[in-house]
């Protein structure tokens, strides 16, 4: 399953630099304005209204979690600009 | 405990869209100045109290050269996050959160027998014009 969820950095108070949690004991993010993208339950991104970026490299990243991860960021944010991964590692010619 | 090897680490700027096939990575150091207060009635050592104001630091970058992806930009105001690898049975990895700049970029060497890379030069801005000051935020299990 892919998804998105809130982006993982914790806002801090400003004067205490104490970690910041709502009234359910959820982290408040640092930055609202961005997300982490997850597939089966391991982060695998980020996801802004610029797009979407994997830490994967492209050949790790199957077409379905591409299109499914481009539609969730449209949802979210009206549209998804971009999306990016890591370049492949060099492969030897042969 | 979240003691690892810094293997996994990766590193994205957000508003570029920029994912970065890091070689290796060095995040500065934040540092705070100090103040002598020491004056001639002082002995022994000279004395010291904290400054107010930390400097946030630089974060060096060096990468492996992808010559299909756009020119990297210079000065644009972009949002930086470092992902630690999970240490353990962590479930969510720490982070490094910042916004900043790029200000300085070298263009990969051309050389024989070597791989082309290139080497990036972010300096998070402490959080100025509404921005983020760089913020650790621990793994979670």
């Amino acid at each position: 399953m892919v998804e998105l969820k809130a982006h993982p950095a914790q806002a801090r108070h400003p004067v205490t630099n104490v970690a910041l949690f709502d009234d359910d004991g959820n982290p408040r993010p640092l930055r609202p304005d961005l997300r982490s993208i997850w597939w089966d339950g391991v982060m695998v991104g980020y996801a802004s209204k610029s797009g979407a970026v994997f830490i994967l490299e492209v050949s790790d990243v199957p077409d379905w979690v591409r299109d499914e991860v481009e539609e969730l960021v449209s949802a979210e944010f009206g549209e998804c600009p971009k999306i990016s991964m890591l370049i492949d590692s060099p492969e030897v010619a042969e | 405990m979240g003691i690892n090897t810094g293997l996994g680490t990766t590193g994205v700027f957000t508003i570029q869209s920029l994912s970065l096939k890091i070689v290796s990575m060095d995040i500065g150091n934040q540092t705070l100045p100090t103040v002598n207060v020491s004056t001639l009635a002082t002995t022994n050592y000279e004395q010291y109290i904290p400054g107010d104001l930390s400097e946030s630091g630089q974060v060096t970058f060096e990468c492996q050269f992808d010559s299909e992806a756009d020119q990297i930009v210079l000065g644009v105001v972009d949002t930086l996050t470092i992902t630690l690898p999970l240490a353990g049975t962590g479930a969510t990895n720490a982070t490094w959160v910042g916004t900043g700049f790029i200000t300085d970029y070298k263009p990969p060497g051309f050389v024989k027998n070597e791989l082309q890379t290139h080497t990036i030069t972010f300096q998070f801005d402490g959080g100025a014009n509404s921005g983020t000051a760089p913020t650790f935020t621990k793994q979670t299990t």
